[in-house]
């Protein structure tokens, strides 16, 4: 029997995913069934639309990223599963796959929460020193963390209304630049000027704020296109995309670095979907190094919603005999990252 | 070869049943309708009728599952449970349709069985059935307005026997409209049972029609809302979809 074996699954909004990952560490296999193109032309992640699709491609995954693991069932150490927080329907049949299949073949189950499983990715390709900050960026989330273990974290804080990734969904949208948004805006945004137009920073300039805000952002954005349009004027998409960019990366720049000052850290970490963009990347980057920190992030792939990812957090709570009961249920709003019943 | 151990799970409705037949007897049925969600419920259920009647999942020769019509979310939960037992033991699996099930409870009802679950709107998911054993089925598994429904029922003069969740909502019109040809049964016979699921499943199985995980569905009947809405959107000639979930 090989050994140390999680099998990770993720259905928490539009991608199927399932992996092996050999002692929170090595990615034996990730594979991820993507619903991008079926949402698409709703313009956003449709509930029911997902469910039927997490249903028909979950055991496909699963077998998929066994066969590729070059392992079977019975090798698995244990079953990690996103149980929140997400989308209900979508959440439920991820848990309830995970939790009949350990049932069936007697391991334990792992309840992962997603906001911390996009956190382990970074664990899966860099040795993280702690304490360290981490933000997490993604069409769900906006939050900032403080982190003394692989499993300890606190929470700073997070956004009050829409996160980072919804904004720029929003925007691209407003901008007729398609879904996602996030990839959308930033290729528009590379030949734009982001000095064009300014749009607020909510909670900038107030020390001991972690708090994010990005819905006044969008209402700016859309106010703007709307008096501009109002006086026939013309306007640059690209310089548009710019400018809003530049207000999110300024934001989030700033809050992160206050909060490594604060807490002392020389690691900060970077995680979620947003976290694939390469001006939030660079930007963040740059301010953190010139404090001489380091920022650490996960390759694109571990960025996204993964369960490679799932199956690193799961790894923590296997150490701890952390396991979920039979009655597991989906959480669609999951705030503390331990909840385990 | 031992006698075949068939388990039957049924969470299309607010009912979570469960049960494991053989060809001679029914070994165990759970059958629970408290407010708690079938997530909760059903693999606890599972684990628990397993064990008081002393089998392995492994002992299981296959799985059927009420495979639709009925609540969405509710489908989804027996499937996956279903198709990962399925996954996990290597053994077959079929859908049996919930109204069919529902139905097959009252073989020897001398008119039309007439399952109806609610599917909100007005409209309810339908089929009719002829009693015997096995029993004729006179229509596809369908969703219609119960104004619909009640005018093809006027049409015949056979009884009609109501069974399913809708019946407490829509009793009062269909006596009305029916008279004496309306038939009810009390609470215990009018809802999905997972040993009518089972004993179904048993002969799908019989007739070689079981199916592996990989092809399982279930049988939504409707499409989301949300594809209508886009369909209709795309008919009007708009294109547009702004705010539809
Ligand atoms: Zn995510």
């Amino acid at each position: 029997m090989k050994k140390n074996l999680i099998l990770g699954i993720e259905t928490s909004c539009d991608e199927t995913a399932a992996a092996v990952v050999a002692a929170g560490k090595t990615v034996l296999s990730s594979i991820i069934a993507s619903q991008i193109p079926i949402h698409e032309k709703y313009g956003g992640v449709v509930p029911e639309i997902a469910s039927r699709h997490h249903l028909e491609m979950v055991n496909e995954v699963i077998a998929e990223a066994l066969l590729q693991a070059n392992c079977s069932f019975a090798d698995l150490s244990a079953i990690a599963v996103t149980h929140g927080p997400g989308l209900v329907g979508a959440l439920l049949v991820g848990v309830n796959t995970a939790k009949t299949l350990a049932y069936a073949l007697k391991k334990p189950i792992l309840a992962v929460n997603h906001i911390f499983s996009h956190i382990a990715a970074n664990f899966l390709v860099h040795e993280v020193r702690f304490p360290a900050v981490c933000l997490v960026v993604s069409g769900g989330h906006t939050s900032l963390f403080y982190l003394t273990s692989r499993s300890e974290a606190a929470l700073l804080g997070a956004t009050r209304d829409d996160a980072a990734g919804e904004a720029f969904d929003k925007v691209a949208r407003v901008l007729g630049l398609g879904y996602p948004g996030g990839p959308a805006i930033e290729k528009a945004a590379e030949a734009g000027d982001a000095g064009a137009f300014t749009f607020p920073r909510a909670f900038a300039g107030q020390d001991d704020n972690y708090e994010f805000s990005f819905s006044g952002l969008k209402s700016a954005v859309i106010n703007t296109l709307h008096n501009l349009k109002q006086k026939g004027q013309t306007y640059r998409t690209a310089d548009v995309a710019a400018s809003f960019q530049q207000a999110v990366v300024d934001i989030l720049v700033e809050k992160t670095c206050l909060a490594a000052e604060a807490k002392q850290v020389k690691t900060v970490l970077l995680a979620g979907g947003v976290a694939a963009n390469g001006a939030l990347r660079q930007q963040l980057e740059q301010a953190l190094a010139a404090a001489g920190r380091t920022l650490l992030y996960p390759p694109l792939e571990l960025c996204t919603d993964n369960a490679a990812m799932v199956a690193a957090a799961g790894w923590d709570l296997y150490l701890q005999q952390k396991f979920a009961g039979l009655d597991l249920n989906a959480v669609p709003v999951l705030d503390n990252l331990w909840q385990v019943k | 070869m031992t006698t075949m151990k068939i388990m039957g799970i049924d969470t299309a409705t607010l009912v979570c049943s469960v049960a494991v037949v053989s060809a001679e007897k029914t070994l165990a049925e759970y059958t629970q309708q408290v407010k708690k969600t079938h997530s909760e419920r059903l693999l606890p259920l599972i684990d628990t009728l397993l064990r008081d009647i002393g089998l392995q999942p492994q002992d299981l020769s296959g799985i059927a599952v009420a495979g639709g019509p009925g609540s969405f979310t509710g489908l989804r939960i027996g499937m996956v449970t279903a198709k990962a037992l399925g996954q996990a033991l290597a053994i077959p699996l079929c859908s049996v349709s919930t109204l069919a099930a529902l139905a097959a409870q009252h073989p020897l009802f001398p008119g039309v069985i007439c399952p109806i679950l609610d599917a909100r709107r007005e409209q309810v998911y339908n089929a009719l059935f002829a009693a015997g054993t096995p029993m004729t089925r006179l229509t596809a598994d369908r969703a219609l307005p119960v104004a619909e429904l009640v005018a093809e029922l006027k049409k015949q003069t056979k009884p009609v026997l109501f069974v399913g969740d809708a019946v407490p909502v829509y009793r009062p019109l269909l006596s009305e409209v029916l008279a004496e040809r309306a038939c009810f049964m009390p609470p215990e016979s009018a809802i999905c049972r997972a040993a009518s699921v089972a004993r179904l499943g048993l002969a799908q199985f019989r007739a070689g029609e079981g199916q592996s995980w990989r092809d399982l569905r279930p049988s939504y009947i409707r499409r989301s809302e949300a594809e209508v809405n886009y369909q209709q959107a795309q008919s009007k000639g708009g294109g547009s979809c702004a705010g539809l979930d």
